[in-house]
């Protein structure tokens, strides 16, 4: 494993970042993202759940990919909390 | 882009690869299967109904008339008639549905003769649940969710799917000569540099179909374990029927409870002559014999791409118009909807489509091998390897045995269903597939491990599979009695054709690793470093 | 859209003109690029996509086109190296 140690620093925080938070984090994105997008009801929700897709892609090799694993983990937590928000505020 | 950053991209794409890699295989193997599932492999795995039956309209409908009225008037509300050796069922099958209750009458027809054949009551779910399956239904639901259900099943092929999109995209970047590496195939050189080439060709070609079928399977995979109940989650409350309701464009009518006869032979011949190229698959009356009743007839295979539903006018039977799944919906996401299922299945162009969906689901399977034997290769021959060389010898057994033993596992149930189909075993007939095939695949991953040498491993994986597959069309006269000459000469495509491409699958497979095993056993001792690939990032 | 034996002949068209584009490009890779090449593999890729489409319709005649290529691509990526070497 020594490879990978030279290669990615806080290579557990990364894990948990690429295989957990971004799961979370594009989940919660899903019903977020329907309640600000300009559409019509299907692509509201039809559209977010293909984003799904590539958005989760994309966080996964970001975890990985940026220098500081704070980053990934600081733009994911900042969206799983607003687009949480918009959803209970949407609820409610 | 900074070479730190490409070897941070190597090292993830070779890290994603390895984790996945085996799964990645055995889906995509088990996917290319599927494709010719339903009803090619079906129909061959029903004797009883290779000869190919055509319905008559007029006589569906005084059927349907005639068992209609045996039946409890609430069960009229949807009748679902599943046409023979279509999809799901191979005779003729008519569902009658009670929603309010949630009960169900499956009738089932001779295809030819259509007399009745069986029926069972029971919960709509129940009786789906129970429905024989034969092998065609065991591997389709194998790829589907790997037998495991929902949601632990779904959830792995769902994610399966994301996976291998972060490898289409890290492979992107990492391989920047594209265009180069479309025609580089160094046959003549070392096995990695062969091995590196061919794992390269594979994915540049094939990076459209594989992201394509990333993006579908994985939306297949996670749609009701993960991404329906998200969604519905603030629009619909999480009420999630809704949501499905939503998307619905079959709308059960209003009841008029005034009795006008509702016409299917009409409907049904128009459908037959609407587009020759769809084939039809399934009728649906939503309130049989009331003056509202609604006619729905869908198919697969026309110009559209996606599948196709005709409506209906059920008391005059006059159409009224055509649409996709979800194409009455506005907006894009419908569409994108719509050609989701015919590009992941491959359903849309009859069988010239369905090769190349096989054929190119093949090399999806073979990139994440080619890719773990590159990484193997490598890490074998390094004097500065991670792991010891036990554990690559270990896990190269175990991508040997997992990965050939479901190509060998897949090859017995062929023989396995005629035996079945002869026979009437004691046990259920997916049980008796469970066992066969489960248990072919763990005794491949014990032989993996018990033989010291992998290459003679790998041979005797190979080379049974190939037995196995050069006596199916034997065995197929033996059981049924049906040789290729014959289903050719009665037109019983689906079987003649199966049994002859199973013989030369067998016959391929022998030759193909003769001129292996010949080319390992050339391989020159030195090594070639001029192409540095996974393994060494 | 057209009687089998046309549909038949128009595939079997589709698959010669790729077979030709991958062919022409599979000379270019080889050896000296030349602009010829290029131009005849445009033009083969575009007839075969025609060809498709008046078998399947426009989508779908892409969709096979799309997917055909990729799988001659390979087919002949692996075949002409091997054959030759």
């Amino acid at each position: 494993m020594s490879s990978r140690r030279t290669t990615f620093n806080h290579i557990k925080m990364r894990h948990f970042a690429a295989c957990l938070i971004s799961l979370v984090t594009v989940t919660v994105m899903i019903p977020g993202m329907s309640t600000y997008l300009p559409l019509s009801t299907p692509d509201k929700i039809g559209l977010p759940i293909f984003l799904f897709l590539f958005l989760w892609a994309v966080f996964f090799i970001y975890s990985y990919l940026a220098k500081n694993v704070w980053h990934p983990l600081l733009v994911m937590s900042l969206l799983l909390v607003s687009h949480l928000t918009l959803s209970i505020l949407a609820l409610q | 882009m900074k070479s730190f950053t490409i070897k941070k991209l190597y090292t993830l794409h070779s890290w994603v690869g390895i984790v996945t890699g085996i799964l990645l295989f055995v889906i995509a193997f088990t996917g290319a299967v599927s494709v010719f599932g339903r009803p090619e492999i079906k129909v061959w795995a029903n004797p009883e109904v290779r000869q190919a039956a055509e319905i008559k309209p007029q006589s569906l409908e005084q059927l349907i008339v005639q068992h209609v009225s045996d039946i409890p008037e609430s069960f009229r509300e949807e009748i679902n008639i599943f046409l023979p050796r279509a999809r799901t069922f191979t005779n003729l099958t008519v569902v009658f549905e009670d929603h309010d209750n949630g009960q169900a009458i499956v009738k089932t027809f001779h295809n030819q003769s259509l007399q009745l054949l069986s029926t069972r009551t029971g919960s709509v779910r129940e009786l789906f649940e129970t429905r024989e399956t034969d092998i065609a239904d065991f591997i389709v639901d194998f790829h589907a969710d790997l037998h495991l259900g929902s949601p632990l099943g779904l959830l792995l092929t769902g994610l399966l799917g994301l996976t291998l999109t972060v490898s289409i995209i890290t492979g992107f970047f990492i391989h920047r000569k594209k265009l180069r590496n479309l025609f580089t195939f160094r046959w003549k050189k070392s096995f990695d540099v062969s091995l590196a080439d061919f794992h390269k060709v594979l994915g540049v070609w094939g990076l459209l179909f594989n992201g394509v079928i990333a993006f579908t399977g994985a939306f297949l995979g996670l749609a009701t374990v993960i991404l329906i109940p998200a969604a519905a989650f603030v629009t619909f409350n999480g009420d999630q029927e809704k949501l499905v309701e939503m998307f619905v464009t079959t709308p059960e009518p209003i009841m008029a409870n005034e009795f006008a006869s509702t016409k299917v032979a009409k409907p049904l011949a128009h459908a037959q002559s609407y587009d020759e190229d769809m084939r039809l698959e399934l009728i649906s009356i939503y309130g049989f014999e009331d003056k509202n009743a609604k006619v729905y007839i869908s198919g697969v295979g026309s110009d559209k791409v996606s599948a196709q539903t005709l409506s209906y006018e059920g008391s005059s039977g006059n159409f009224t118009e055509a649409f996709g799944r979800f194409g009455k919906l506005e907006g894009v996401s419908p569409v994108i909807l719509d050609l989701m299922f015919p590009l992941h299945f491959g359903n849309f162009g009859g069988p010239l489509v369905k090769l190349i969906w096989t054929l190119l689901g093949l090399t999806t399977a073979l990139l994440p091998i080619s890719g773990m034997m590159l990484w193997l290769h490598r890490g074998e021959k390094s004097s500065t390897s991670n792991f010891s060389a036990s554990t690559y010898s270990n896990v190269k057994r175990l991508v040997i045995g997992a990965c050939g033993g479901v190509v060998f596992a897949t090859a017995v149930l062929f023989p396995a269903q005629l035996v079945a189909w002869s026979t009437t075993p004691q046990l259920s007939s997916s049980v008796l597939f469970g066992i066969i095939f489960f248990g072919s695949w763990l005794l491949s991953i014990v032989l993996a491990f018990c033989i010291k040498n992998t290459g003679l491993s790998s041979k005797l994986m190979a080379y049974s599979t190939a037995v196995t597959l050069l006596c199916v069309p034997f065995l197929n006269v033996l059981t049924t009695g049906d040789d290729i000459f014959s289903l050719f000469l009665l037109k019983q495509w689906e079987t003649a054709i199966t049994d002859l491409t199973l013989f030369t699958l067998g016959v391929l497979i022998i030759f193909t690793t003769k001129r292996v095993s010949n080319k390992s056993s050339l391989e020159p001792v030195g090594n070639d470093n001029s192409d540095k690939g996974i393994g060494n990032a | 859209m057209l009687d089998n034996m046309t549909d038949s002949m128009t595939i079997v068209a589709a698959i010669i003109m790729q077979c030709v584009a991958i062919w022409v490009l599979v000379k270019n890779s080889q050896a000296q690029r030349s602009k010829l090449r290029w131009v005849i593999a445009i033009i083969a890729t575009v007839l075969s996509f025609l060809f498709f489409s008046l078998t399947y319709g426009i989508l779908a005649g892409a969709v096979i086109a799309i997917s055909m290529l990729s799988l001659l691509g390979i087919a002949f990526s692996l075949l002409s190296n091997s054959l030759s070497a």
